[in-house]
């Protein structure tokens, strides 16, 4: 069963790629911030494919672990959009660019 | 006993702590505690000096180890020999009496508790300079012992004068210390560690027998000690020393601190003796100086200034000992004279409270009806410092003398005699002009002059004691004498000698028992007419004569009273030219240096000013720099695999 | 032969979602295509056997973290132009190509490694993991778990104090 190994790690890289796109062409914020669930989706799959072909279960607990990363950053993250719209009425990551030099 | 040595700095130094944290709420009592300190200090010494002389040799206690850097180690641990016990007992004695006299002549001032706090922390660093084991513990104490007698000369520091005296005593000594460190480090360099017996131990294998090596060692040694102990060329701080109070002129610039540099060059004889040139200009350095300090006390009127000329010439006299290479003479010298100038000086405080503050000993006069225990305290420790027979210093001086003699250098032994003779002359004027004679002092003032509290006469008593009967612990062997105290040395400061001898260097010379009576003769007919002298013009011919004879030896007067002019001499040539030196310096700094930093900062601002541009606060900018930057070091790892 | 196609459907649609949640505009959709590619996700790992994580995708990411994305969109109440956001287009082309060249060096780098271990490949995990990643866990990874918990808790903190509603005299402040 070891193709599972080789598909699902093109299948991991392909989505860790969209993300990255999907990081750098969006300006909707929440949008972006999905982008990074994409990603560390991708990142799951790896972990659990290799887990799985070297018969270790590390790989399953981390990808424990960046699930309940991925849940604390989700919640800071969009509670810092919710506070940034209240403020600026906006989620446009193009207009916050107050730290520019 | 010597298991507790660490007790003696310790007691101090916790004693500084103590009265420097909570010197507000102990106040008056911070004086007690600080004795109490001493006391014990003294207890501990006499146990340590109690077990070497029953011949428990060097004893050297390991308390941790400082710095451990690759094949530098500096090791805090102290060493008790012959010597430094000798110097434990002279400190802990001394300075146990200068703090029970400061009770009384500190009274009511401001800042008593941080003198207290200040002359324990001096008693600390003293303690840890003599018991040091190695360079760097030694180079602490010493840089302590010159902290606190920077800050005590500059006690009254609202004063400018005293501040400026302060800062003068550091800045001199400055000099002499960065010569000290220097030799620390060439120590270092060529012989691997900076522990006293490891370096004394090789130093005849590897340092050749007046070699340029240990040549520049001792001279830069030397050069430490010419800052500390006062001597030419750095001699100057010290009369403005005069600037602190006065137990403290008493304890830290007459009795120990700058006896340091004494101290410290007995400690290096071995070192000294593989270096014949520079025992040549230390006991050249050691007669002139007590040659020319001796000169200028003759005409001072301060009478602390009078006295610490006397001190510098003292210093000479112990630098000519050791130059001449009789360390336990230098040694003993340090022990009578610690006596007798601390007697000398805490008289003069006493003088001093009774004239309200009045340093000028014209002012003075007839003051031995009012205070009798002062004047003769005085008196005796004048007898002691002229070398008056049987005094402690008659044996101190005449031992130094004497080697002088032996040894070959008679111009030196010369200088030496002269010195003497004024030495017994102006120690002798300033006790006519102070406590003899009709008071020439104002009529309020002559009203005040009372006898001292009990706290102050009683250390004078001591002193005044032991300056008369300390010369008998080596009475001579041509007087029937056992030479106790030299013998007792003898295991420290003879190695020197006696790696000369197996080196086949030295060449003693014959001990003639015939001529070392004659010259003892000598200098006790010169003391004798420097005594007579000082009484035929300031008691016979007073006032005429002092007056026609400044007159007559103009030049020789103003030579004197000018102190050789000099401190004028440093502050035209270091002084102005330090000065001008700095302001070219400025003038540097302003034009070409800030021209070269702001240029620098104008061109990294407008650099910056285009930089800047790339900071967009994009979030996505930034995320496209940072693929980029994977992609490059995902193509490094692929190229390089 | 029907597992294997069950698996590659998976993986098209997978791949297709992912697609999607990049190429749409409405917010809404990308949150609706980003489940579906969990779900299959965890359709995958089911077919690994991996039981647990399959559960913790669905429960927690699919079910909780992505009911909380949507939430907050309703919640913000964006207006259609918030919602359609345009994207760089200008950006695009080149971002696009970076990621290209990031994909191909990536999957050399893993094709180079894997095939220096194809010899060494050990048997594959027994189906029933539970007990061992619980094991695991409690033990090796101990520390690891009670300072996510600790994460958890100062995030749920944190999250709560931004995003609660400001006194009237910070929110002038603020605007």
């Amino acid at each position: 069963m070891t193709s599972y190994m080789i598909n699902n790690l093109v299948l991991s890289l392909a989505i860790f790629s969209i993300g990255i796109i999907g990081f750098l062409v969006k300006r909707n914020a929440i949008a972006i911030l999905m982008a990074i669930e994409l990603m560390l989706n991708a990142a799951n799959l790896a972990f659990v494919t290799f887990a799985y072909s070297f018969a270790s279960v590390d790989g399953t607990i981390l990808v424990l672990f960046v699930i309940t990363v991925a849940t604390a950053e989700a919640a800071v993250g969009l509670a810092i959009f919710i506070r940034i719209y209240r403020s600026r009425g906006t989620i446009d990551v193009d207009k916050m660019t107050t730290l520019h030099g | 006993m010597l298991d507790y040595v660490w007790l003696v700095p310790f007691l101090p130094g916790c004693a500084a702590l103590v009265i420097g944290l909570f010197g507000k709420w102990l106040r008056t009592r911070s004086g007690y505690v600080a004795i109490a300190a001493m006391l014990g200090t003294i207890v501990v010494s006499l146990g340590c000096f109690w077990d070497i002389l029953h011949g428990k040799g060097p004893f050297t206690q390991h308390l941790f180890t400082w710095i451990s850097v690759g094949e530098f180690k500096a090791e805090a641990a102290l060493l008790v020999d012959q010597l430094s016990v000798v110097m434990l007992l002279v400190v802990s004695v001394v300075g146990s009496l200068v703090f029970i006299y400061s009770t009384g002549y500190m009274k009511g001032e401001r800042g008593y508790a941080r003198y207290f706090a200040q002359l324990s922390l001096f008693a600390f660093s003293m303690f840890l300079l003599v018991l040091a084991d190695n360079f760097v513990l030694m180079f602490i104490g010493w840089e302590g012992v010159g902290l606190c007698s920077y800050l005590l000369i500059g006690y009254y520091m609202d004063k400018t004068w005293a501040a400026d005296a302060g800062r003068k005593a550091f800045i001199v000594n400055r000099i002499g210390d960065f010569g000290f460190l220097l030799a620390i480090f060439l120590i270092f360099w060529t012989s691997g560690t900076l522990t006293f017996s490891g370096v004394f131990d090789q130093a005849p294998v590897i340092y050749k027998y007046g070699g340029g090596v240990v040549t520049a060692i001792t001279l830069l040694l030397f050069m430490g000690a010419v800052g500390k102990s006062a001597q030419i060329p750095l001699f100057i701080w010290l009369p403005d020393a005069m600037a602190g109070p006065t137990p403290v002129s008493a304890l830290i610039h007459a009795a120990t601190m700058v006896t340091a540099g004494v101290y410290m060059v007995v400690r290096c004889n071995v070192l000294y003796s593989l270096a014949p040139t520079s025992m040549e200009i230390v006991a050249i350095i050691g007669a002139a100086t007590a040659f020319i300090a001796a000169s200028i006390g003759i005409t001072q009127r301060d009478i602390k200034r009078v006295l610490a000329y006397s001190t510098i010439s003292q210093l000479g006299y112990m630098f000519l000992a050791l130059g001449v290479g009789a360390f336990a003479a230098g040694i003993f010298h340090i022990f009578t004279h610690a006596f007798f100038k601390g007697c000398l000086f805490l008289c003069a405080g006493c003088v001093i409270h009774a004239m309200a503050g009045d340093n000028d000993m014209f002012h003075m006069g007839g003051m031995r009806k009012q205070m009798k225990i002062t004047w003769l305290t005085y008196f005796a420790a004048t007898l002691a410092i002229s070398g008056f027979p049987l005094t402690a210093g008659f044996f101190s001086k005449d031992e130094i003398l004497w080697a002088t003699f032996r040894s070959g250098h008679l111009i030196l032994w010369l200088v030496g005699l002269v010195a003497a003779f004024m030495t017994a002359f102006y120690m002798f004027r300033s006790l006519f002009l102070t406590f003899h004679g009709e008071s020439r002092a104002p009529e309020k003032i002559k009203a005040h002059i009372h006898e001292m509290p009990r706290s102050m006469t009683f250390p004078l008593v001591v002193l005044a004691f032991f300056s008369l009967v300390a010369g008998f612990f080596s009475i001579p062997k041509v007087l029937k004498g056992s030479a106790w105290f030299e013998h007792f040395l003898h295991p420290v400061t003879n190695r020197g000698a006696e790696i000369l001898h197996e080196l086949h260097v030295a060449d003693p010379t014959p001990h003639v028992p015939e001529l070392e009576l004659l010259l003892m003769g000598a200098s006790t007919l010169i003391v004798l007419l420097g005594i007579a002298a000082a009484y035929a013009v300031y008691i016979k011919g007073w006032p005429e004569i002092p007056k026609a004879w400044a007159q007559r030896f103009g030049v020789f007067y103003k030579l004197s009273f000018h102190k050789w002019w000099w401190d004028d001499l440093y502050n035209s040539t270091f002084v102005q030219g330090t000065i001008r030196l700095a302001k070219a310096a400025w003038q540097f700094d302003i034009f070409v240096i800030d021209g070269v930093i702001n240029g620098t900062a104008f061109m990294v601002r407008s650099v910056a000013s285009r930089l800047r541009k790339l900071q967009t606060g994009q979030l996505q900018a930034y995320g496209v720099g940072m693929l980029i930057g994977i992609n490059l070091i995902v193509l490094l790892f692929l190229l390089t695999r | 032969m029907p597992v294997s196609i069950l698996y590659y459907a998976l993986f098209v649609i997978a791949l297709g979602a992912a697609l999607m949640v990049v190429l749409s505009r409405n917010t809404v959709y990308s949150a609706a295509f980003l489940i579906l590619t969990m779900l299959c996700l965890a359709g995958i790992f089911l077919l690994m056997h991996q039981e647990f994580v399959a559960a913790i995708q669905v429960i927690v990411y699919a079910g909780a973290i992505m009911v909380l994305f949507l939430f907050v969109i309703m919640l913000l109440n964006l207006r259609e132009r918030e919602i359609l956001l345009p994207d760089f287009r200008s950006l695009r082309i080149w971002v696009v190509l970076l990621v290209l060249v990031f994909f191909v060096q990536v999957g050399a780098t893993c094709f180079i490694v894997l095939r220096q271990m194809r010899d060494v490949y050990p048997p594959e995990l027994p189906p029933d993991t539970i007990p061992l990643i619980a094991k695991t866990l409690l033990t090796k990874y101990l520390l690891p778990f009670e300072l996510v918990s600790v994460l958890l808790v100062i995030a749920i903190i944190g999250a709560a104090m931004i995003a609660r509603h400001d006194e009237p005299a910070e929110h002038s402040d603020s605007s």
